[in-house]
C-alpha cells in the first residue's frame, strides 16, 4: 500500500515539472504511476492536495518549524543553517523549484499553494524571532529579502557541482561569504 | 533614453519594441496577442489558435510570419534583450555619476521603472530565463555577460575614486546582484507587485550602500 503513496508521488512530481499545477490533470498523474484514477483520489482527494503533499515533503520540510528553532541559535549559525539547508532543498530540486516560482509568477497558486510565499513569510518570521531574542534592531524584511535574493540567484545560475554533491569544505566557503556579506547589515 | 516612468499598454509596447521591423497590421496584432497571452497564461499554456482569436485574424496569418509558436516567442524574447541591452548601456557606461550612492540608488530605482513599464514582456522574459525552454542559452549568457562586463566597469571607477575601499570588485558586483535580485523577487514574485513601494527602494538602496562600504566584509 505504502508502495502506491510513493508511486503516486513520483508520477506526481514528474507530471509537475512537465506541465506545472495548473496544466496538470489527476488523469495523467494517476496513468503515469500507473494506478487507477480512483486510487489515487483515495489517497489525496484532490489534485491540489496531492501538488500541497509533494511539494511539503520535498521543499518545504517543515522549514517554518525548523527555522524558528535554529533562531535560537547564534546569529552565525541561524544565518548558516537557513542558507544551508535551502541551498540543499534548491539544489537537489532545482527542477521542481523552478516549475513552482514560474506558477507563482503566473499567479496560478492561491494562498497555501504559494509556496515561494509561504516560504518567504517563514523566513521573515524566523528573522524576526532571532532579531527579537538576541535584540538586534535591524529590518528582518531586508533580511529576508537579501537571503531571497541569494537564494534565487542558486535557482538561476546553475554551477557546475550542485550544493548538494560539494564538499564539506566548499560548502562551508560559501556559506562563509555569504554569512559575511550578511552580517555587515546587523 | 526616454523616461521610463509611466506603464505601457502592449499595443504601445509592440510600437516601441518593434520600430525597425516591417510592420503590417496583421503582424501587429498577432504580436500584441501572443504578449498578452504569454504573459497572463505563460508560454506553455498558450495556443496558436488563441492568439490568432484574440488577435482576430486566421490561425494561417501567424504560420505566414511565424512557422511555430516558439518562433513567435523567440522574436519577443530578442526584442526584449535588446531593450535591456540599451538600458543597461545607459545606466552602467553613459550615464555619469557623482557618487556611488547616486550611482545606485539610479539603477536601483531605474530597473524597478523598468519593470513596471514593461511588465508584460518582462514577465515572458523572466519566465524563460527561469525554464530556458527555448533556443535562447547563448542569448542569456551573452546579456548576463554583458552586465556583468558594464557593472565591474562601473565598480572599477568607484574604486579608482576611493568609494569602495575595502571590498574587492567582484565581492561588490555580486552583492549588487544579489541585493537587486532580492528585491525583485520580494517585489515582483512574492508580493505580485507591480512596483515597488518607494519606501522598500530606499531601505533597499541603504541595505546595499551600507553593505558596500563596510570595512568589515571580507
Amino acid at each position: 500500500v505504502r508502495d502506491k503513496t510513493d508511486q503516486i508521488i513520483k508520477a506526481a512530481i514528474n507530471v509537475f515539472i512537465k506541465k506545472g499545477f495548473l496544466q496538470s490533470t489527476t488523469q495523467e498523474i494517476a496513468k503515469e504511476a500507473d494506478v487507477a484514477e480512483v486510487t489515487l483520489y483515495r489517497k489525496f482527494s484532490t489534485k491540489q492536495n496531492l501538488f500541497e503533499t509533494v511539494i511539503k515533503k520535498s521543499l518545504e520540510n517543515q522549514f517554518q518549524m525548523r527555522i524558528i528553532k535554529l533562531a535560537e541559535e547564534n546569529t552565525d549559525r541561524f544565518f548558516e543553517g537557513i542558507l544551508d539547508e535551502r541551498l540543499e532543498v534548491i539544489s537537489k530540486h532545482h527542477r521542481l523549484i523552478k516549475m513552482l516560482i514560474s506558477e507563482s509568477l503566473m499567479g496560478n497558486l492561491s494562498g497555501d499553494l504559494d509556496f515561494p510565499a509561504v516560504i518567504f513569510d517563514g523566513l521573515k518570521k524566523g528573522i524576526q524571532a532571532h532579531f527579537d531574542k538576541h535584540h538586534i534592531s535591524a529590518d528582518s524584511g531586508l533580511f529576508a529579502q537579501q537571503i531571497a535574493g541569494i537564494l534565487v540567484s542558486h535557482v538561476l545560475f546553475i554551477n557546475e557541482k550542485p550544493y548538494y554533491e560539494s564538499t564539506e569544505e566548499e560548502k562551508q566557503k560559501i556559506l562563509n561569504h555569504y554569512l559575511a556579506s550578511l552580517k555587515v547589515n546587523l | 533614453m526616454q523616461r521610463l516612468t509611466n506603464p505601457m499598454t502592449v499595443s504601445e509596447l509592440v510600437l516601441e519594441l518593434f520600430t525597425d521591423e516591417q510592420m503590417t497590421i496583421k503582424k501587429g496584432k498577432v504580436i500584441e496577442a501572443a504578449i498578452e497571452l504569454f504573459s497572463i497564461n505563460g508560454y506553455m499554456a498558450t495556443t496558436t489558435k488563441e492568439i490568432a482569436k484574440k488577435a482576430g485574424v486566421a490561425e494561417g496569418t501567424i504560420f505566414k510570419h511565424y512557422q511555430m509558436k516558439s518562433d513567435l516567442l523567440n522574436t519577443i524574447i530578442a526584442k526584449t534583450v535588446t531593450l535591456i541591452k540599451q538600458n543597461v548601456q545607459y545606466y552602467l557606461l553613459d550615464c555619469q555619476y557623482n557618487s556611488l550612492e547616486e550611482f545606485i540608488s539610479s539603477i536601483v530605482e531605474r530597473s524597478c521603472f523598468f519593470v513596471k513599464r514593461y511588465y508584460p514582456v518582462v514577465k515572458i522574459f523572466a519566465e524563460e530565463v527561469i525554464f530556458q525552454r527555448t533556443i535562447q542559452e547563448p542569448l542569456y549568457k551573452e546579456l548576463f555577460v554583458f552586465i556583468n562586463e558594464r557593472l565591474k566597469g562601473m565598480i572599477l571607477q568607484f574604486r579608482e575614486a576611493g568609494e569602495i575601499k575595502e571590498l574587492e570588485p567582484e565581492a561588490a558586483q555580486k552583492r549588487i546582484v544579489m541585493t537587486m535580485l532580492g528585491l525583485f523577487t520580494n517585489s515582483f514574485l512574492l508580493l505580485k507587485m507591480e512596483n515597488p513601494d518607494e519606501s522598500v527602494i530606499e531601505n533597499t538602496v541603504d541595505f546595499l550602500m551600507d553593505g558596500l562600504k563596510a570595512r568589515r566584509y571580507v
